[in-house]
């Protein structure tokens, strides 16, 4: 499997990436979760290659924003379209419609989680637990943001790893954005590569059940 | 390039909820805050309220809402605090009711939490501030005006139909389109919110203009201060987004469906539509304009976009208000027996920099700009052959016009009487 092109501009529902019809698209929903200022926005920002506020502003309400990812798997070219849920914490605890949209018909999950934020780290494993439901069958994956603040980390990577070992969750770790947008793309271009196999993946598993 | 700065307090305790700030030089100092809050409380305690006054590099405005919670806002510039000023705070505070709730800011008995829930409000804000400036990279004057901006492509009659069926499909009365923060098309009770709504919706929906859909909790600072309705917003294109207030349905992701399935056969239009940018006028009409008007950056390289927006806005607060009546609600101290005799309805500026010619007829005004070396009779003279282009005293029957027209901002405006203010013609002709 490889990448092959990047396309991450900012388009509306009606439009998507100039690829041949033969080309076949996959959408797959995915919920960023976390507490307040964890990153979602932000992680939300970089994958769709947007650029990220500089001061932290929480979100109101549910926010969705897509990215396309072509991606080559074995000798097939597939487009994938991420479709990636953000809801602000103040809006999911007053209100009751939050979480079910974020929710319904997830494919994966995506735990944020800051590196310099020791309490939300120890608090981790019950997060990742209540991230989904087992009807669901999503994936699980983390986002340790704030990962290149090395004064301010709280977590250290022998703790990251044992934490993927024992629990089996992958823990993406993302720091801050390049100003050069090619540099930034050899950053969130693996985390992308990575989201779309896992899914992938998790396709062929839940056919291979059925 | 003047600075501006928004300090917010709580009235009864004077505690500084957030400083905003925008344009050179940095935000007063946290003694500065509380003496200007002190200045204010002493006026009260002796039975004054200070509205405005003026030092020698800035002009201040005060004002309280509710008892509870107060806006200063401090404008680092030559020009005198005005009715602008004033509306430009109300503005303001709307912004923060709007996603707060009337009750929740001013019932709020722990400041913490009231400062943490402020901040989102923090986009809409500075956006204001910023537009106040002159620093934005839309250049806009709904904050002036009090009216929503508004585009209206050829193709107006086949969008509001769209519109009606979509907001009709959503199960909602209040829907509209928006571009880059200026109204394409409203159903009939969008355009029956209230100026300050009209003003401050667009520009929610332009501050947050990545996300492919939104659904954000928000209050109607006139109509619905205390109960909350949902605002769906749909990015169709990467210039259009299509807004509906709705009840506790339909869902964010049915909401997605929709849209995509009815307004996927209108696509092509939606996307014509950014030929009207940067200048909102039709390509034809453009190519009438006289060439004395400041246009593109060859005829004056002195003045960029920034710039003559400000121009603009600096012209518009200084004649629409004091000499000409002003379009949404005037002010309460407008000056309406000033000139007894005669109601004004033409006016110039002229500075070293430019000239700019208003006009004002029945409700609508048009400003526009001139290279300052252009004698007024010619301005004047350019200015009626262009007026002739726009038709300043419309019929009714405006949307039916093909191949209409410009940069307008309009207000009220339901089918039935259409009360257009457009100006601006000369504004942001940039490529």
């Amino acid at each position: 499997m490889s990448c092959l092109e990047v396309k991450s501009s900012s388009t509306g529902v009606l439009e998507k990436p100039n690829l041949p019809p033969s080309v076949p698209n996959v959408t797959y929903k995915i919920f960023l979760c976390g507490k307040t200022a964890s990153g979602k926005t932000w992680t939300m920002n970089r994958l769709t290659g947007q650029e990220v506020a500089g001061q932290h502003v929480e979100t109101v309400g549910v926010q969705c924003s897509n990215v396309f990812w072509p991606m080559k798997i074995g000798n097939r070219l597939i487009l994938f379209r991420l479709e990636l849920w953000d809801a602000g914490e103040a809006s999911t605890r007053q209100y009751t419609h939050v979480l079910p949209v974020c929710r319904e018909g997830v494919d994966a999950v995506l735990v944020c989680c800051s590196a310099s934020d020791r309490e939300g780290w120890l608090d981790l494993p019950r997060a990742v637990a209540e991230a989904t439901q087992p009807a669901d069958r999503a994936a699980v994956a983390v986002v340790l943001t704030r990962w290149d603040q090395f004064s301010k980390r709280e977590v250290t990577e022998a703790e990251v790893e044992a934490f993927e070992a024992s629990r089996g969750v992958p823990v993406v770790r993302l720091g801050a954005a390049a100003s050069d947008p090619a540099q930034e793309m050899a950053h969130t271009a693996p985390t992308l590569n990575f989201l779309c196999r896992r899914l992938w993946q998790r396709d062929q598993e839940l056919l291979a059940i059925k | 390039m003047a600075s501006c700065t928004l300090v917010g307090l709580a009235a009864a305790s004077g505690v500084p909820l957030f400083v905003r700030h925008s344009g050179p030089g940095k935000a007063p100092a946290y003694a500065l805050i509380g003496s200007l809050n002190g200045v204010h409380v002493f006026g009260e305690s002796h039975g004054v309220t200070l509205c405005s006054t003026r030092t020698q590099n800035a002009s201040l405005t005060w004002k309280t809402y509710h008892d509870s919670i107060r806006l200063v806002l401090i404008r680092g510039s030559e020009v005198d605090a005005d009715s602008c000023d004033s509306r430009l705070l109300d503005l303001m505070f709307a912004s923060l009711v709007l996603l707060q709730g009337l009750d929740n800011l001013t019932s709020g008995t722990n400041v913490e939490r009231l400062k943490r829930d402020i901040r989102p409000s923090y986009l809409l804000l500075d956006e204001l501030l910023s537009r106040a400036v002159g620093s934005s990279d839309k250049p806009g004057f709904s904050h002036l005006t009090g009216c929503a901006e508004c585009i209206l492509p050829p193709e107006q009659h086949m969008l509001q139909n769209e519109l009606e069926k979509y907001a009709e499909g959503a199960d909602s009365s209040c829907a509209c389109v928006v571009m880059h923060g200026q109204v394409v098309s409203g159903t009939r009770s969008f355009w029956s919110l209230s100026n300050t709504e009209l003003v401050l919706l667009p520009l929610l929906v332009a501050t947050n203009a990545f996300t492919v859909a939104r659904d954000v909790p928000i209050y109607l600072p006139d109509k619905s201060p205390n109960v909350p309705f949902r605002m769906l917003v749909v990015k169709l294109t990467g210039h259009v987004h299509v807004v509906t207030l709705c009840g506790p349905t339909p869902s964010l992701s049915e909401i997605i469906r929709l849209a995509s399935s009815s307004w996927a056969p209108v696509y092509q239009v939606l996307e014509s539509m950014t030929t009207l940018l940067p200048w909102n006028i039709a390509p034809g009409l453009l190519a009438q304009i006289d060439h004395s008007v400041i246009g593109e950056e060859s005829r004056s390289p002195s003045l960029n976009t920034a710039k003559k927006a400000a121009a603009l806005q600096a012209v518009y607060r200084s004649v629409v208000g004091p000499l000409l009546q002003p379009p949404a609600v005037p002010p309460d101290d407008f000056p309406s027996r000033l000139h007894p005799d005669h109601t004004p309805l033409e006016s110039y500026v002229c500075t070293d920099n430019y000239k700019v010619y208003v006009m004002q007829s029945s409700s609508y005004h048009l400003l526009v700009l001139y290279p300052p070396a252009l004698p007024i009779q010619i301005a004047r003279k350019a200015f009626c052959s262009l007026a002739k282009l726009f038709p300043i005293t419309w019929p009714h029957d405006l949307i039916s016009r093909d191949n209409y027209f410009c940069y307008i901002n309009k207000w009220h405006l339901n089918m039935s009487s259409l009360s257009v203010l457009h100006h601006n013609l000369g504004h942001h002709h940039d490529k």
